[in-house]
């Protein structure tokens, strides 16, 4: 009884527990609490096991053995724990970042939490303004910023940018500079290599050096106060928590970031690998079949906005090459393919899905001019756009803006509205430079040697050494891969240009004149202009560059050697546009703009060009008719009606006829024959059509990709093929009865597996979801995945499942009854405990859209909070 | 008497995180809940004990911050 009362005292708990000290011994092996836990436990009573008389009790000596060592290792193990733990705190592990410093009262997660109180009425004292300045919020967060000099609007902007979203602009300027390494370490440093290859910064630098006196005002004052919030953010502790995460305080902004910014999504929307596909297609396809499936001109029926008349002479116009512009290692078509495939998501531009259009006033039933516009985008947390008011002496702008530039990009002010979407046409051209061994660093071109210009560059990375670089440029631009043949690139991308200056008259233009005259200057990317104004009149202009080859065959890499260089642009008046045509609407979805007897080449139909589904859709809608008004332009926006499942379902259902369906199949294809064409989340004929449609396309052509070892993924090339497939189910739909029904049987089976049960439990949005992907790639920080409408086709784009791309931004403009309104999915803030993260989803989701107030009718709006700026 | 001692050890421990922690040493606690698990040897005491002086030493922190 001494001894074992006595030894159980440190586990004192499961004595009283069982009421029998003798057994907590026999207990003990079950016990399995952390040993950081039971170590000091163990340390508790030291003289528990000196109580009895060791000397006369043998079997008590046996018994305090395991004791000793077990004093030893608890100890242990609890430092091993505090270890890891640190470890961990410090280094992180694993996908988990080093999460310690944001437990620092000073710094860490908690700042979040003071930077997520609702706005409320404030003075602030923000250096560098010239004259007081009131910025209003709404209760959405929606911001209105009211200067008295053009420079204090651009000043506040930046300050109000920086406050709700320093870390997104500071890492798009770190992405297109190359620095993202720096503060994420190696895992980044493909990415920074691409880019200071590709040479954006160079670009940017460049064009900074060449800006306006116009250009230069806004851009010092937005950097002013963009500094103006990180020193306040720094003095205040409330730098966003993600700086504390990754372990950096952001540096001062620069003019040149915010052309970086505008780099970066030139980049996203027009660098592409095209040319690289069309090679390797054509080298495992052989020519023949390569030019059949994708060919230059689409195959199938498109809606282009401009049916001419066109020029008949292509006489190109001189266009400004930047003499700097750089580019390193290059190698074969393949490597350089693989190469790109790998970066992270959005250094390539993936095909555009935007939509505008515009009504004029007699087709209207208010009057006046319609206009929507809906540009398709990566819909992230926080978003790309940051909407706002602009109102100073020359500036009178509504709509949304990119954090980390200073002018509204997509909106209207008190005489016309503009949306944007991408125009698409070849802006990358690849050329294989001549090299030799006795002309080391030297490229052929015109019939001369000519060295490379170096630029080289450390890349810092964060726990490694400074990665060296040396980008060699050639007068076609940077090199970019070296493995195989030497590979440089033309990007338009990397031509300076003046676009905030061009976006600047644009917000003071009255008229379509001014307009016009003003995206005379803008260069890349190019993009569909869509116009309509207060006197009812509607245009579109498909504004940039539009480079030409002397000859060649551009959609290929071409010989470096001077005969295949880009020589001109098309001119400006020769580009695709259109004012006040008879049908009183003007459109545009991506397609081709021009008809086959455009006499410019503007880019592949496979590659560059959307298919024309929502194109063609959306006329079908503007054409019915009647007049239209902003509900119907609000309706058009969330369209799910799918024209290529319009065009084949027909012929489906009519070569099932002759087929022996089981029951189920026949409730299948019954389903289909009753359906509105319509993508909606309830619908099983949409997940029927879907599923056939993969079916029939993977059915016609993976025999050949696999015979013939196409080393491009099949599916990377769907819209292309799908252009094929339609054109040959609409031309002979006899010789495609028999394809038509094996794709329906296997996609019958296919659904029945993964959904089970009657075909009408087949709903859409089992198969169909969407996703907003926050920024820094935290999942738990997303919205979603929520089962939603739409596919790639329809006006309401939702390609992809989950789906991450899509209308990042929707805006209709009714300027007889003088309404705006406007919505995109996400919030003001970037800071996720904030109210205005995601509180402008739903809306959103919902296919609402919120009034887009001015300054003054916000002043009244109920919950508006104030900010009054004094310098 | 071994009850003030703890305590007076945990209120040494709290304070001395409460300075790492204004200095940015944010790790020290981690280091003060070790040492009192090293000094007082009762579990039930020590593991509450180390709780309370890393949260007294955060929130004084925290306090200090804001209202500086």
């Amino acid at each position: 009884m001494v001894g074992g009362g006595a030894k159980p005292a440190p586990f004192g708990p499961f004595r009283s527990c069982s009421g029998r000290a003798e057994n907590t011994w026999l207990t003990l092996p079950a016990v399995t609490l952390d040993p950081a836990i039971e170590a000091p436990a163990q340390a508790d009573e030291p003289k528990a096991p000196e109580v009895p008389n060791d000397s006369a009790e043998p079997t008590a000596k046996a018994r305090r053995h395991p004791r000793r060592p077990l004093r030893a290792i608890n100890p242990l193990l609890a430092l091993l724990v505090a270890a890891a733990v640190l470890y961990a705190s410090f280094i992180g592990a694993g996908p988990l970042p080093a999460l310690g410093p944001t437990f620092n009262p000073a710094t860490g997660a908690w700042t979040m939490a003071a930077d997520a109180v609702p706005v409320q009425n404030q003075t602030l004292t923000i250096p560098g303004l010239q004259q007081p300045v009131r910025v209003l919020f709404e209760k959405d967060g929606t911001a209105h910023v009211v200067a008295q000099t053009d420079a204090d609007l651009f000043l506040a902007v930046g300050y109000v940018h920086a406050r709700f979203r320093l870390f997104q602009m500071d890492l798009m300027r770190r992405q297109g500079e190359g620095r993202l390494s720096q503060v994420v370490g190696k895992a980044a440093l493909d990415s920074d290599r691409f880019e200071l290859q590709l040479g954006l910064l160079r670009t940017a630098q460049l064009e900074w050096a060449q800006a306006d006196d116009v250009t230069k005002v806004a851009l010092t004052a937005y950097a002013k106060g963009v500094n103006d919030r990180i020193d306040e953010a720094k003095k205040s502790h409330q730098l966003d928590v993600m700086f504390t995460l990754l372990g950096y305080q952001p540096e001062p902004w620069t003019p040149v970031d915010t052309l970086i910014v505008k780099g970066d999504m030139t980049q996203t929307l027009n660098f592409t690998d095209t040319p690289l596909v069309m090679e390797l297609l054509d080298k495992a396809l052989g020519s023949q079949l390569a030019s059949a499936w994708f060919p230059i001109m689409p195959p199938n029926p498109q809606s282009p906005y401009d049916p001419g008349p066109y020029p008949t002479q292509s006489t190109p116009a001189p266009i400004t090459v930047e003499s700097a512009v750089t580019d390193s290692q290059a190698a074969t078509a393949l490597a350089l393919h693989d190469r790109l495939a790998n970066l992270p998501p959005g250094l390539l531009a993936a095909g555009g899905e935007s939509n505008n259009w515009a009504v004029a006033g007699p087709k209207s039933a208010s009057g006046g001019a319609l206009m929507a516009g809906d540009p398709h985008l990566h819909l992230t947390l926080p978003s790309i756009w940051f909407q706002l008011t602009e109102d100073s002496p020359d500036y009178h702008t509504s709509g949304v803006s990119i954090p980390g530039t200073p002018v509204v990009l997509i909106g209207h002010n008190q005489h016309i509205s503009w949306s944007l979407t991408d125009a698409q046409n070849q802006q990358t051209f690849f050329y294989e430079e001549t090299e030799d061994a006795a002309h080391p660093g030297q490229y052929f071109w015109k019939a001369a040697w000519h060295a490379y210009d170096t630029v080289k560059y450390d890349i810092p990375v964060l726990n490694g050494p400074n990665d060296h670089l040396v980008v060699k440029l050639s007068t076609h631009g940077p090199v970019i891969s070296e493995r195989g043949l030497t590979t440089s690139v033309w990007w338009a991308g990397n031509v300076p240009s003046q676009d905030f200056s061009v976006l600047m008259r644009i917000g003071q233009a009255s008229n379509y004149q001014g307009f016009r005259d003003a995206l005379r200057d803008w260069h890349s990317p190019t993009h569909n202009f869509v116009y309509a104004d207060d006197a009812g009149n509607i245009g579109l202009i498909s504004a940039g560059y539009y480079p030409l080859v002397a000859q060649g065959q551009p959609w290929l890499p071409m010989a470096g050697t001077g005969e295949y260089d880009v020589a001109g642009t098309v001119p400006y008046d020769d580009i695709p546009q259109i004012y006040n045509p008879p049908s009183n609407i003007v459109w545009s979805a991506n397609q081709r703009q021009v008809d086959p007897n455009y006499p410019y080449y503007i880019g592949t139909a496979s590659n560059f060009f959307d298919p024309g589904y929502r194109a063609n859709e959306i006329k079908r809608v503007l054409s019915q008719p009647g007049k239209l008004s902003a509900a119907d332009m609000m309706a058009l926006q969330t369209d799910t009606r799918d024209f290529l499942a319009s065009e084949i379902t027909p012929i489906l259902i009519q070569a099932l006829a002759s087929d022996q369906l089981t029951s189920s199949e026949q409730q299948a294809r019954d389903l289909l024959s009753s359906w509105d064409f319509r993508m909606e989340t309830g619908s099983a004929a949409a997940s029927i059509w879907s599923t056939f449609w993969q079916s029939y396309l993977s059915q016609t052509f993976d025999p050949t990709w696999k015979a013939k070892n196409v080393k491009v993924d099949r599916h990377e090339l769907d819209d292309a093929l799908g252009q094929y497939l339609e054109a040959a189910t609409l031309n002979s739909p006899s010789s495609q009865e028999a394809a038509l029904r094996s794709a329906f049987h296997d996609a019958f089976s296919t659904l029945s597996k993964q959904l089970g049960g009657e075909p009408g439990t087949w709903t859409w949005g089992k198969l169909h979801t969407r996703v907003l992907e926050n920024l820094a790639q935290i999942s738990g920080l997303n919205y979603g995945p929520r089962p939603d409408r739409g596919d790639g086709n329809t006006p309401l784009a939702a390609g992809g499942d989950p789906s991450t791309h899509g209308p990042s931004w929707r805006m209709v403009v009714d300027w007889g009854a003088k309404t705006f309104t406007g919505i995109y999915p996400g919030g003001q803030s970037e800071n996720p405990a904030s109210t205005w993260y995601t509180n402008k989803v739903d809306t959103w989701w919902s296919g609402l859209l919120v009034p887009m107030l001015s300054a003054d009718q916000a002043s009244f709006a109920p919950g508006v909070a104030t900010w009054a700026m004094q310098p | 008497m071994k009850g003030w001692i703890w305590l007076f050890v945990i209120v040494i421990g709290a304070a001395t995180s409460l300075v790492g922690l204004l200095i940015g040493a944010w790790w020290l606690t981690f280091a003060v809940g070790l040492a009192i698990g090293a000094v007082i040897g009762r579990a039930r005491v020590a593991i509450p004990g180390g709780a309370l002086a890393g949260l007294a030493a955060w929130g004084a922190g925290l306090a200090i911050l804001q209202l500086y």
